[in-house]
């Protein structure tokens, strides 16, 4: 059976998703011009793979099992070549004299951004919808 | 001050001891009513709903210490717990003003 408050904590599963999207899209925007990570190579962009999360408690009502939590598979990792620049005097120049900055486009990561920030509303508005329920239920009688 | 979850079983309030249960009680005689039944189905009800209430602030004030205190970031996951202690705290408020309606209906029976 699903309880009165696993709504609360369906959307509250999908607000924890779209923070971390969020924290791949300041990652991105911050390492738009790194040439160097770890490996030695160009930062390149990461994301969030999302998947569905069964909840604790499931069964009842027929079709009840298809209603899951959201959560974070794993960070995924972009394998677009960035752009190659001639600067032979970079530090980071290959043999060729070339530097592969990141294959970050600022104005995809700021769209990306206007979304995650969209769908966590939606799930504040499903928060506050739920509450107004149990509230209105607390009305009877 | 932390709040501790309450045991099901430590309100003396609503315990068949009382003197209400020897005033109220139908006797062994009555057939088919199941006085006491009905009445410890009820208490149980009744104290299910505060010790939930409790598990729910306490939980809640865990919560916002934890974050007040700057040892978790998790914004929603307090206000959640804040607002569901909230909706439990309205609901046992609402069911103890229906008890005491229900007290003051029957102190009001003409005999």
């Amino acid at each position: 059976m699903l309880g009165a408050f696993s709504a609360m904590d369906i959307a509250a599963s999908g607000l924890t998703a779209q923070r971390t999207r969020m924290n791949t899209i300041a990652s991105n925007l911050a390492n738009a011009r790194t040439t160097k990570t770890e490996d030695g190579t160009a930062y390149r962009r990461i994301d969030p793979l999302f998947t569905t999360v069964a909840l604790d408690h499931q069964g009842g009502i027929t079709g009840e099992r298809g209603v899951s939590k959201v959560g974070v598979e794993r960070l995924v990792r972009d394998a677009r070549q960035g752009m190659m620049v001639h600067d032979p005097k970079h530090p980071d120049a290959d043999a060729k004299g070339y530097v592969e900055y990141p294959n970050i486009e600022v104005v995809e990561e700021m769209v990306n951004m206007i979304t995650a920030s969209r769908a966590y509303e939606a799930g504040v508005s499903t928060i506050e919808s739920v509450k107004a329920m149990a509230h209105s239920a607390l009305e009877i009688g | 001050m932390p709040i501790a979850p309450l045991p099901p079983s430590s309100l003396p309030l609503l315990a068949p001891q009382s003197r209400l249960d020897g005033g109220i009680a139908l006797g062994p005689e009555t057939p088919g009513l199941g006085a006491n039944e009905g009445q410890s189905a009820f208490q149980s009800l009744f104290e299910a709903t505060i010790g939930k209430t409790n598990a729910s602030l306490a939980d809640a004030e865990t919560q916002a210490q934890a974050f007040a205190e700057g040892k978790t970031d998790d914004i929603h996951g307090t206000m959640i717990a804040v607002s569901e202690a909230d909706i439990q705290f309205r609901l046992l408020g609402t069911m103890k003003n229906k008890i005491v309606d229900a007290f003051y209906e029957l102190w009001r029976m003409q005999i």
